[in-house]
């Protein structure tokens, strides 16, 4: 993206980079994390060549930085993205994210009894117990969710 | 150990103490007679149960304690659509202890986060019975004097039996166990609780308990309930599969012995009973006992 030639997708003063998502799914992404509704400026980037991934999307986010949750939403649906925070041009943050060990608030409780779908002052907690191919344990019920039915939710 | 919600929080060590807490207190219970004087039980009982609460309440009155709480959730404000949460902040401003029994999976979790007291599962949805664990180790262990190298069949409703996983739970932390779970397909233990559990017990699933019964030290006989199955007919078909008469108690090694968490309907005949392998009264009998060294351990001065 910075190379020599120069940039595709141009700079942007403060606001999160998000790149490295996998080829075609940008605008995906956009509709998961909400932002197809708000007026934060958005550049989108697609099929755009990588040195390290052959082919990835890229979204910079003019002007708002991710939540905690977000964060945690991004690694499970694309686990490998790397985040930017910007600050005047200038990188101030970037991780790379993964799939995180255990997941507040993001998903829900498949379980119909699970005390976490009932009106009770409390947050769903989800405890990662394999990465590849996903599975998740509630942390309140103990029911144990599968990849497909994660990222059905997200 | 602060609460019980969970067999899974608690270790080996721990269930060994309650174990030989237990056995005191049933050798000399006058001992403990007044060892929780002034101090008050709450039971929350969203659920009914016969067993569960009377043998709380039994083991808070023999420690001298007093008891206050509900048995029905009609009569609470539950009924009036209060949380879990506010119940629980209020009934740990009130007691020492709370013993909530609830339909919800989870509900025990949610307790603890609210509780300024020990809170014990008197049973959480489908997802664990831990004090009845306790006592079926402790009957197991009064029996043969160990808690490894047993071979236990656990029969009927593997799936939703809430005494299953947490039995299974206690098993898994001693060594070299062999379970046979005996169900029908639609009825196996959860496969998450069987993942629980792999590392430490050797777990067969068997459909029919005819060609193993000889093997067991322990028949773990659990209720077979209708409203658990989709139609009539299925349930029908299993049924009697899964009813344990003279004959078959016959077949059982002479120093096994068979459990049942009761209420029984007519899984076990009432011809069973005087037989020597019998056990489900003597185990009923036992929950006073355990349930009293877990509330000694719990809010006990000496602990």
């Amino acid at each position: 993206m910075t190379d020599k030639k120069g940039m595709l997708v141009s700079k942007i003063k403060n606001g999160t980079v998000i790149d490295r998502i996998p080829a075609g799914k940008a605008l995906k992404f956009v509709e998961l994390m909400g932002l197809a509704n708000e007026k934060h400026t958005l550049t989108i980037g697609m099929f755009v060549k990588s040195h390290k991934i052959g082919m990835k999307d890229i979204v910079k986010v003019h002007d708002r930085t991710l939540t905690k949750k977000e964060l945690d939403a991004l690694g499970l649906f694309a686990p490998g993205v790397t985040v930017s925070t910007i600050e005047n041009y200038q990188v101030r943050s970037k991780v790379n994210l993964n799939v995180p060990d255990i997941i507040d608030e993001v998903l829900k409780c498949n379980n119909p009894t699970c005390v976490t779908n009932y009106r009770e002052p409390i947050k769903t907690k989800f405890k990662v117990i394999q990465k590849e191919p996903l599975l998740v344990r509630c942390q309140y019920c103990d029911r144990v969710m599968l990849e497909e039915n994660v990222l059905s939710q997200i | 150990m602060k609460h019980l919600v969970s067999i899974r929080d608690i270790s080996r060590e721990e269930i060994l103490e309650l174990i030989d807490l237990a056995g005191k207190v049933e050798k000399n219970p006058e001992k403990y007679a007044h060892a929780l004087d002034g101090k008050i039980m709450a039971t929350l009982f969203y659920e009914p149960s016969t067993r569960t609460r009377l043998s709380f309440e039994t083991a808070m009155h023999r420690l001298g304690g007093r008891v206050i709480g509900f048995s029905d959730a009609k009569v609470s404000s539950a009924k009036k659509g209060e949380s879990i949460a506010d119940t629980i902040r209020m009934a740990s401003a009130y007691s020492d202890v709370i013993v909530l029994r609830h339909f919800l999976e989870g509900s025990g979790r949610v307790a603890v986060e609210y509780s300024d007291v020990p809170v014990i599962s008197g049973g959480t949805g489908i997802q664990e019975h831990p004090s009845q664990a306790l006592l079926d180790v402790y009957t197991i262990y009064k029996h043969f004097g160990r808690l490894n190298n047993l071979t236990i069949g656990l029969l009927g409703d593997l799936r939703y039996g809430r005494t299953i996983p947490s039995l299974l739970y206690a098993i898994s932390k001693f060594k070299d166990n062999k379970v046979f779970l005996f169900s029908p397909p639609e009825l196996r233990t959860r496969m998450s609780v069987l993942n629980d559990v792999r590392d430490n017990i050797e777990a067969i699933i068997r459909q029919d308990l005819k060609s193993n019964i000889e093997e067991l030290d322990v028949l773990y006989v659990t209720r077979v309930q209708k409203e658990r199955f989709p139609d009539e007919a299925s349930y029908e078909r299993v049924k009697d599969f899964y009813v344990i008469d003279p004959e078959i108690a016959r077949r059982m090694n002479k120093n096994s012995i068979i459990m049942h968490p009761l209420p029984r309907i007519n899984e076990i005949s009432y011809e069973v009973d005087s037989l020597p392998q019998a056990k489900y009264f003597e185990q009923a009998k036992n929950g006073v006992w355990m349930r009293m060294a877990l509330l000694l351990k719990l809010i006990g001065e000496t602990k």
